[in-house]
């Protein structure tokens, strides 16, 4: 189902957490809230599943606005960070629970909750752990029985608070995989929330850029590091360089003689470049030095001396690493400037 | 690991640690205990048992026992009540509140047993609420029960509080969007979780109202076969030198405590197993 949030504020006492959000997810889409801590992002989610309540603005859920309606009645799935299961109770208990606690009238029979149980834990890969309490699980099965808890109830969305935070790398890279294939075979509009930028970019269809409370950009992985729309954009969602500048009649300089100066759009004053490593290029012979190369990897990295400056370049494979020691001069055509301030 | 009793251990001194505490658990409870298990036998097996078989003993026995467990069970609700107020709620004087809590713990019981005689006395503000429809408040069973209340209630509070601060907001939050309503949530969340806690103090309240003495003169009117409670009578017994006798009736309680705290820990075991 559909989801769409319009000029949502949010304020704890007096520190605002939420300002004036715009955002929708499209039916069956998944949408990714990227942000550093403390951006609002899981205000945000809790917004949404109703856990807290907005100052001003709606949210909509296929359509209906849901002011006033209590979490319990949104039909939204929710994981928590720390799963938050109910530690009496075992695997199967845990993922009964919303249906159990139903009304009589919408309860559905004992052998019915049994088949769904059964079912959800295959969906979730573990059926051989229904009888076992949640500390007798690891860190990436209560997360995956927390899922399947949320989904027992047919939520409308489901909602993720940073699924994968309290895991390890490589655990998270399987699940974050796992988690993407069952979003397509569901069909369930998914909202993540998320500090981990390789998460959001891989799993997510769009992804919101949040900072201090206010969306940043939105956009497809692709279309956000294609076009950031500002420097914050541009060095949250990859690896960047970052090089101050003064732009005078269309042309960069960076006050050093051992970097070349630049073409550059914007007005005269203070600004700065972002590069990402892999598009600096390297030419032999010039007044900077090469200062350290690492080779070991799928890319060589080479770090630069210019001036006051230390560059970090990555070089594409197959290339041949410059010496340590050597000149060299770069070549930042790829530039993208931004204005100080 | 034969030959030694001791696993390996980081933690130096164990030896000399271990033969401390045994010492010590000795003499302040072994020792006088087992005084306590073997004086009655010199009365013989059929004197113990008379002595035991006789009504006023078994009235005392009954009233302690009977008074403490219904204490203990008021005080579950109310102290689960107070702590739950205390944890969640934000109110001026909360602290205060907090504080006054542990008043119990630090009041002479012959204090309050004092106080509360004066408040439940047929002429006292809250006995005299109750003097017209001839219910009796003080000098008998509902006082000893309000001052053994009294003498419980910090135990459950102060063994439910800090489970329930400890207990994690997002498992609530977990069954409110699953689809629980509040007294859900309450039945089928909080409560198991905090229910070995629960039963903690249950067993604490319950072991302070069988041991509580001071308080209860006061208040109980103390008359024999009605409202004469089990300590009182031990010291009875021993102000007539009757010293056999007061160490059956001491071995008797010791024995029925004993058995209901064993079975406390029991059930608290099962819980454990069960992963809460």
């Amino acid at each position: 189902m559909s989801l769409a949030l319009e000029a949502v504020s949010k304020r704890f006492g007096a520190t605002p957490a939420l300002y004036d959000i715009d955002l929708a997810a499209g039916e069956g889409e998944f949408l990714a809230l990227l942000g550093p801590s403390g951006s609002g992002k899981t205000t945000l989610l809790r917004l949404i599943a109703g856990l807290e309540s907005a100052e001003a603005g709606r949210v909509l859920i296929g359509g209906a606005d849901m002011a006033g309606v209590p979490a319990r009645a949104r039909g939204v799935g929710f994981v928590f960070q720390h799963y938050a299961l109910f530690r009496h109770m075992t695997v199967a208990e845990n993922i009964a629970f919303g249906l159990r606690v139903r009304p009589r009238a919408r309860r559905p029979g004992r052998a019915d909750i049994r088949a769904r149980v059964a079912e959800l834990l295959s969906l979730v890969q573990m059926p051989e752990l229904a009888g076992r309490y949640p500390d007798q699980l690891s860190g990436g099965q209560r997360q995956r029985v927390a899922l399947a808890r949320a989904l027992a109830i047919e939520p409308r969305i489901l909602l993720l608070d940073e699924p994968f935070g309290a895991l390890d790398p490589e655990v998270r890279r399987g699940l974050r995989r796992w988690l993407r294939e069952l979003h397509d075979r569901t069909g369930l509009t998914t909202v993540m929330v998320t500090h981990d930028r390789a998460e959001a970019l891989e799993v997510a269809d769009r992804v919101a850029i949040l900072r201090a409370g206010r969306v940043e950009q939105v956009g497809t992985p692709a279309g956000l590091w294609a076009a950031p729309a500002n420097a914050f954009v541009y060095r949250f969602i990859g690896d960047s360089v970052e090089l101050p500048c003064t732009v005078q009649g269309g042309i960069a300089r960076f006050g050093s003689a051992s970097l070349p100066e630049a073409p550059c759009a914007l007005p005269d004053g203070g600004a700065f470049a972002l590069l990402r490593p892999h598009e600096i290029g390297i030419a032999a012979g010039g007044e900077a030095r090469v200062r350290a190369v690492a080779a070991a990897g799928p890319a060589v990295r080479v770090e630069v001396q210019a001036g006051e400056f230390v560059v970090e370049a990555l070089l594409p494979p197959g290339a041949v690493p410059p010496s340590v020691g050597s000149a060299c001069r770069l070549d930042l055509g790829a530039a993208r400037f931004f204005p100080l301030r | 690991m034969k030959g030694s009793f001791v696993r390996p251990n980081p933690l130096p001194g164990f030896g000399p640690a271990f033969g401390l505490t045994l010492t010590w658990v000795s003499l302040i409870v072994l020792i006088p205990l087992a005084a306590l298990v073997v004086r009655p036998w010199s009365l013989g097996i059929a004197g113990v048992l008379a002595s035991l078989g006789s009504p006023r003993v078994l009235a005392a026995l009954e009233l302690s026992f009977g008074a403490s467990l219904g204490a203990a069970a008021i005080n579950v609700p109310l102290g689960l009540l107070v702590a739950w107020v205390l944890v969640r709620g934000r109110f001026p004087g909360r602290q205060l509140a907090d504080a006054l809590v542990d008043l119990p713990f630090a009041l002479p019981t012959a204090v309050a047993g004092i106080a509360l005689t004066t408040l439940y006395a047929p002429n006292g503000w809250i006995g005299r609420l109750f003097a017209p429809f001839g219910v009796e408040l003080a000098y008998a069973v509902p006082g000893i029960m309000v001052a053994l209340v009294f003498a419980g209630l910090p135990y459950v509070v102060r063994t439910v509080q800090p489970v329930l601060m400890d207990l994690p907001a997002d498992v609530e939050e977990a069954a409110a969007t699953l689809g629980a309503r509040p007294p859900q949530i309450l039945v089928r969340v909080v409560l198991p979780a905090i229910l070995p806690a629960l039963l903690t103090g249950f067993a604490m309240a319950f072991a302070r109202a069988v041991g509580e003495y001071g308080s209860v003169i006061f208040i109980a009117g103390n008359m024999p076969g009605l409202t004469e409670i089990a300590p009182l009578l031990i010291v009875i017994r021993l102000e007539q030198f009757d010293y056999s006798g007061a160490a059956v009736l001491a071995l008797a309680m010791l024995a029925l405590s004993f058995t209901m705290l064993a079975a406390v820990n029991l059930v608290q075991q099962l819980l454990a197993r069960r992963g809460g």
